[in-house]
């Protein structure tokens, strides 16, 4: 209700924002779409997405045993070959998508929703015992490497897709605590802060309503890479036997199966760790391209 | 004089914030344990066991106390050396751990300096040949390492290079006091599987580090001086350049224990990786407390000593950070 006259206060001159900010918007998706990384990144991202998405309607089902079909190479019938078992390659990557993309969204979602009111308390709180806490705690948590972290929760969470990934969001809130903190920091000798503490705005509305909004891009960066690593860190634990069980088709336990059959059969352990790859590489490209367009710096020591 | 005592004192202030984290690693170890599903004194106890067998265990393994004299009791045995016995077989904590670490730092080593040895020349020519060219290369080539999962990596190794030319066993372990030229023969691709991993990040610092040197103005007195291109890279540039690269080499040792977890699996080595999935999987849980323990605490002292490294070697940071 109040925004309006402090909007005004704030910046008094709505004609000429009106255009710029009409201007920023479509420039970032310009900028994006100018950016090869981010196209690139981008596509393989869709590509990961409409895999997900349209593995009910793949070749075959993915337990489909096909005795007569067992160890192939690719071919016609089985563009990607098919498994030990007879099963076909392309339909189990395809469904294997699923798990991949829901592990990444709900490790980064649930390390987000956790690490960034944490990071943004760590920066801005009144307490500096609050603060020094918070701090402290994230350095011991970032002492345990964080594969070794996300294990230790997943052997007290049990195995599982989403146990998995509930572990490796855990093990990535010190990521975003440092993140969100760095950001809250970073914005705190700005102008617009001390003009909304001048107008008594709380500690909460003022990192709420005006600091995070303006700290969204290093935080989506951030989430776009996360994703990367919570998809192969999934892979991880269920190449472990910690993650996803079979009979559930996840790219990590295919290539644990696929080890035991190296000697006779690359294929096999070929599509699902090319897959993992490709679906990495496009949430880092993507987050590589997103910096580059969303991050003022940069942009202004390219232009 | 100041300057000695300031140092002391930016030495005292380090040093207690290690010890704070580490206090606070082993709070969150001993949290680990209690945060397992299902009761230890029923596990250790086993199935068959009486319920008054069980609370008789109970007391025996100080599980009836509150929560804060365990701790107390589990950071003193910590401190004097005692991570507890497996549940499985009896045996010291501390001991597994030793029978199992040689493996790991000697992976850790070796892979590190693999990384630098394949990251260095690669961010200088990066650095370099700073036209477009040479940027996408190196661009392409780091983005590939930090995509490509490690063991994936390995395990493609294994195929080219023992099940098709056959020149390295696909797995297995030697320790090196018993026969070091198998062991290191063992080595070579888990150390080249996990060093080209780690050499994707370690190479975009140098690249930078290479540039931002570069610039200084030491450089264009060098070249003003007529030093060759090479001798001011061997002699002015790199030199400076290599202190973030040495942080950053030092900083991914914590990624890479992690990392190890999964080259350990691929290749058969008995390491601390393998100990933790092993234990994990026998519901052995004092190991694994004693292993993230051990793993967190190595992190933590190599950190530190990097940190304390990095302010020896260069004077500038030195001063800044006694206050100078």
């Amino acid at each position: 209700m109040s925004d309006a006259p402090v909007a005004m206060t704030v910046a008094p001159a709505p004609p000429a924002a009106a255009p710029r900010s009409g201007a920023t918007r479509p420039g970032i998706l310009r900028r994006l779409s100018r950016n090869a990384s981010a196209v690139v990144g981008g596509s393989l991202v869709l590509l990961l997405v409409l895999a997900a998405v349209l593995a009910p309607l793949s070749p075959y089902p993915p337990d489909l045993v096909d005795p007569t079909a067992v160890g192939q190479g690719p071919s016609a019938a089985h563009p990607f070959g098919t498994d030990p078992l007879g099963r076909d390659l392309l339909s189990r990557i395809l469904h294997g998508a699923r798990v991949s993309l829901l592990a990444g969204a709900v490790a980064v979602a649930l390390s987000a929703a956790v690490g960034i009111p944490l990071g943004a308390v760590a920066g801005y709180a009144q307490s500096r015992l609050v603060r020094a806490a918070i701090l402290r705690v994230v350095d011991a948590l970032q002492a345990f490497p964080f594969l070794i972290l996300a294990l230790a929760a997943a052997a007290v969470l049990g195995p599982g897709t989403i146990n998995a990934a509930v572990a490796i969001g855990i093990a990535f809130v010190p990521h975003f605590v440092r993140i969100a903190r760095a950001q809250v920091l970073g914005q705190l000798g700005m102008e617009y802060v001390g003009a909304a503490r001048v107008l008594r705005l709380s500690g909460t509305r003022i990192v709420v309503r005006h600091i995070l909004p303006n700290a969204i891009s290093p935080l989506l960066v951030q989430a776009s890479l996360a994703f990367g690593v919570a998809i192969v860190t999934e892979a991880g634990l269920s190449f472990l036997g910690l993650g996803t069980q079979p009979p559930t088709p996840s790219w990590g336990a295919e290539l644990r199966a696929a080890q035991g059959y190296l000697l006779s059969d690359i294929n096999y352990a070929f599509w699902p760790g090319a897959a993992i790859s490709l679906a990495v590489l496009g949430f880092n490209l993507l987050g590589d391209g997103l910096r580059d367009a969303l991050d003022p710096r940069h942009r202004s020591a390219r232009g | 004089m100041t300057r000695g005592r300031n140092a002391v004192r930016w030495l005292g202030r380090r040093l207690a914030a290690t010890a704070a984290t580490l206090a606070i690693v082993s709070v969150i170890v001993f949290a680990f344990v209690h945060a397992l599903p299902g009761d230890p004194a029923l596990v250790h106890a086993g199935p068959d066991a009486s319920p008054e067998r069980v609370e008789q265990i109970r007391a025996e393994l100080g599980l009836d106390r509150p929560l804060p004299v365990q701790y107390l009791s589990y950071l003193g045995d910590v401190l004097t050396g005692d991570l507890g016995r497996s549940a499985r077989d009896g045996q010291p904590v501390v001991q597994l751990i030793a029978d199992r670490l040689p493996a790991t730092l000697e992976l850790a080593v070796l892979s590190l300096v693999a990384a630098v040895v394949i990251a260095v020349p690669a961010g200088v020519i990066a650095a370099k040949g700073s036209g477009r060219l040479a940027g996408v290369v190196t661009s392409a080539i780091t983005l590939t390492g930090l995509s490509v999962p490690a063991f994936w990596f390995a395990i493609m190794l294994i195929y080219v290079f023992a099940v098709q030319l056959r020149w390295f066993n696909a797995g297995g372990y030697v320790p090196l006091s018993v026969n070091w030229q198998a062991n290191l023969a063992l080595m070579a691709l888990p150390v080249l599987a996990t060093g080209f991993r780690r050499s994707a990040e370690i190479a975009r610092f140098v690249r930078a580090s290479v540039l931002d040197a570069s610039s200084a103005d030491y450089v264009r007195v060098a070249s003003a001086k007529g030093l060759s291109d090479g001798a001011i890279m061997r002699r002015h540039i790199l030199p400076n350049a290599m202190i973030p690269v040495i942080t950053v080499t030092g900083l991914q040792m914590a990624e890479m224990l992690g990392g190890l977890v999964l080259t350990e699996t691929v290749f058969g080595i008995p390491g601390l990786g393998r100990l933790i999935v092993d234990s994990i999987f026998s519901r052995d849980f004092v190991v694994v407390q004693g292993c993230l323990l051990v793993a967190a605490v190595l992190v933590v002292v190599v950190n530190t000593l990097v940190d304390l490294l990095y302010t020896r070697m260069d004077p500038r940071i030195r001063l800044e950070a006694a206050g100078v």
